[in-house]
């Protein structure tokens, strides 16, 4: 087992070395691309804390939607085949909500400050998630 | 109105995904590129409000 600081700690230290003392140092396209980079660290940070869960639910999903086995990637792959050959549309048992699912917490990860997801996060009745 | 919409919104979705493209096949290395793909799950969403709106939800 690994000693503290956990990566979390260390993506979060370089984020924000890059955010408050590199970025405010630099010009041009390069301080842009130091937040830019800040932002990228802030990303993996949700995705190491989000996506084993979010991951592990969607597989969930997948297998009860489309009675099959297989990983994550095999079952999206063959959601895929799925709707491409209209054997699976919209109006499918389950389908809609699990695609908004999977949308709401991949921008729970890349983007949570998105204008869109903070609009239909706000008007969700049942989660209350802390992330802003 | 509703196509141009749907078509803008996808079309932003895709040049996310293309100039990620750009930079893990080595062409742009930079890491505005490497980030832009992750923006489109912001078509993504958008795409899902104006096809597929949730009863009782936003559009």
């Amino acid at each position: 087992m690994q000693d503290t600081p956990s990566p979390d700690d260390l993506l979060a230290a370089v984020a924000g070395y890059l955010r408050e003392q590199a970025a405010p140092q630099l010009q041009g396209q390069t301080a842009f691309h130091a937040r830019v980079a800040a932002n990228a660290l802030d990303v993996v940070r949700r995705q190491l804390s989000l996506a084993p869960a979010a991951e592990a639910a969607e597989a969930e999903r997948l297998r009860a939607l489309l009675g099959a086995q297989g990983s994550l990637e095999e079952l999206n792959r063959l959601l895929c085949q799925r709707i491409a050959s209209g054997a699976m549309d919209l109006q499918s048992p389950g389908l809609a909500p699990h695609l908004w699912r999977v949308t709401l917490d991949k921008l729970a990860v890349d983007q949570p400050g998105y204008d869109s997801y903070r609009r239909v996060r706000a008007a969700e009745p049942t989660r209350q998630d802390k992330d802003t | 109105m509703h196509y141009w919409q749907v078509f803008g919104t996808l079309k932003w979705g895709v040049i996310c995904e293309s100039m990620a493209m750009a930079y893990l096949h080595g062409a742009e290395r930079n890491v505005e590129r490497a980030t832009i793909g992750r923006r489109a799950s912001e078509a993504e969403i958008d795409l899902l409000c104006l096809l597929a709106p949730r009863q009782g939800g936003p559009a």
